[in-house]
């Protein structure tokens, strides 16, 4: 119980945080977001045996002593590999919920792709990271957790784009620039010595959280999803 | 109106793009686990010797040696009793047993990799053996050490079935063919001894188990399976005195005593091939005794008692550790 809470503690903290600055009117989602929020861990497992067939089949292993097959290892498997699996398990929850049913606000979408990067986060830290030492275990719930919560962020906001311009572009480039900041975020350490990775690190985890909080104000919170069948 | 079908295609180009990409990097990066190995070998012996200075590494005549003596985890024990210390000292030889030259050491290290991938990294028998005699190394020493090899595949074969008569007959064949090359190093005269052993033939295991013992170059946990080998060959032969003095010895020159599952299948085995020897039931008690497991302990000393072959001497210290046993029970 101790480990899932160490896992998880800024998960619980960011979804606390965004519904009780976001919901005055309405109640918070939260059928739609425990859909989300299953969606998020059951995206781990293709993410999972995506990861393993590159460091057990292929040279890019992201812990390659070759600095170019790091590099790929971490931009196949962790950007774009797990930022896939996470937008989709994304739009399939929302293709599958009856619409008629469900409320879908714009802000509902986005905090529902926000729940299921931070339940891919939690979940990573639970299979990947549990044996670590507890102050990196810790330190991932300020910096990585952030960074899945942003990088759903991306994906709910290109989401409601789409569906606004009616158009397929903003999901796309949504996808690429999560895979740009995923891949940016996870490879400093390879290109910069240790100090620069820690100092881009948290400018880069900082100015995400700084640029997720403002975005999510201007969210209206009762502006509904139109155009969607 | 923007249809669900949109986010579908989306979902299902995306999938197949992250496919191709997929297939490209199995096609252009495939992973080949051998050379990767190789790779971090080189860089921890590059490593090594980067402690040394350039004319110390230059002159060093036994660097390859002194490389090849760290890798097989052969070290000194401290713990050595000084008497054996001493011996040892004076019959050192080479830590590289019986290779001959560059050519020969590079091989029995590439082969000493391909066992620890075959039994760590789940390399297959098939693909080692490919990549062994694939390798560009030649010599009157290459089929000695595919010999070796072989001899290694059936110590596995024989961990994973320790039942398999035909396994055990193949390591005495394998173990005797090993002794009798101009090769032939303390490794094989162990490997050797312990087949003989587990082939009910304790008399040949110990002609063979003693010269390893004699001409082991140092202590440690390899060291430990030696003597461990020849005090179970001792007590077979129902040699009380040597066993005596040996099994005061057994923490200091044993190293993995307290690790019973290690050698505990090892016993199992033994006392189905030698049912009626109460040495050997007395040195299982004394082992379990040592991790202070005192009811396995009690057990094996009175299988031992029951026998009714045991020596006097030997009597008398079983009821002693008997005595032990009572003392820490109460």
């Amino acid at each position: 119980m101790s480990l899932l809470l160490l896992c998880s503690w800024s998960c619980i903290l960011i979804y606390i945080g965004m519904v009780k600055s976001k919901y005055f009117w309405l109640k918070p989602p939260a059928g739609l977001c425990i859909l989300f929020g299953i969606s998020g861990v059951f995206s781990t497992v293709p993410a999972l045996i995506f990861n393993l067939f590159l460091s057990r089949e292929t040279e890019l292993w992201v812990y390659s002593s070759n600095k170019l097959h790091s590099f790929l290892g971490f931009f196949i498997g962790a950007g774009l590999g797990e930022e896939f699996w996470k937008l989709s398990f994304g739009i399939f929850v929302l293709s599958v919920i009856p619409t008629k049913k469900f409320r879908l606000f714009h802000a509902d979408i986005v905090l529902g792709f926000v729940t299921l990067g931070l339940a891919f986060g939690a979940v990573e830290n639970l299979i990947a990271y549990s044996h670590i030492e507890l102050e990196l275990l810790i330190s991932r719930g300020f910096i990585a957790i952030p960074l899945h919560g942003s990088m759903g962020m991306i994906h709910g906001l290109a989401t409601v784009k789409s569906f606004k311009n009616l158009s397929i572009i903003p999901l796309i480039f949504g996808y690429i620039i999560s895979v740009t900041i995923h891949t940016l975020y996870d490879t400093w350490n390879i290109f910069l010595s240790l100090d620069f990775t820690h100092f881009f690190l948290t400018f880069m985890t900082a100015t995400l959280i700084f640029w997720g909080t403002k975005t999510w104000k201007r969210i209206p919170e009762l502006e509904k999803v139109l155009n969607y069948e | 109106m923007f249809s669900k079908e949109y986010l579908l295609r989306f979902l299902i180009v995306t999938a197949s793009f992250l496919c191709i990409i997929l297939s490209l990097s199995y096609h252009f990066f495939q992973r080949d686990p051998y050379a990767e190995f190789l790779q971090q070998l080189s860089q921890n012996q590059n490593n090594e010797a980067g402690e040394q200075g350039f004319f110390e590494k230059l002159f060093d005549p036994g660097r390859i040696e002194t490389r090849s003596h760290d890798f097989r985890g052969i070290k000194e024990n401290n713990a050595l009793p000084d008497a054996i210390k001493k011996s040892n000292a004076a019959r050192y030889g080479s830590p590289t047993g019986s290779t001959i030259n560059k050519h020969h050491l590079r091989l029995r290290e590439t082969i000493l990799a391909q066992l620890i991938l075959i039994d760590r990294y789940g390399l297959t028998e098939e693909d080692a053996w490919h990549i062994i005699k694939g390798l560009k190394i030649d010599g009157a020493f290459r089929k000695y050490e595919e010999s070796r090899f072989i001899n290694e595949l059936l110590w596995f074969k024989y961990q994973d079935d320790r039942n398999n008569k035909t396994i055990v007959s193949a390591l005495k064949a394998s173990g005797i063919s090993l002794t009798n090359t101009e090769y032939t190093f303390f490794e094989d005269l162990y490997s050797a001894g312990v087949s003989y052993l587990l082939n009910g033939n304790a008399k040949k295991a110990r002609l063979y188990l003693t010269q390893a013992y004699n001409e082991w170059p140092a202590g440690g946990r390899a060291f430990g399976n030696v003597y461990l080998s020849l005090l179970i060959t001792l007590s077979v032969e129902d040699n009380h005195r040597d066993f005596l003095i040996m099994i005061d010895h057994i923490k200091t020159c044993y190293p993995d005593w307290l690790y019973v599952e290690t050698f505990m299948p090892d016993f199992i085995s033994l006392h189905k091939i030698y049912p009626d020897s109460a040495l050997l039931h007395t040195l299982h008690g004394r082992m379990v005794q040592n991790v202070e497991d005192y009811a396995s302990a009690y057990e094996a000393y009175q299988r031992a008692l029951k026998s009714g072959s045991l020596d006097p001497a030997v009597h008398q210290r079983v009821n002693q550790w008997l005595s032990e046993i009572k003392k820490e029970n109460s």
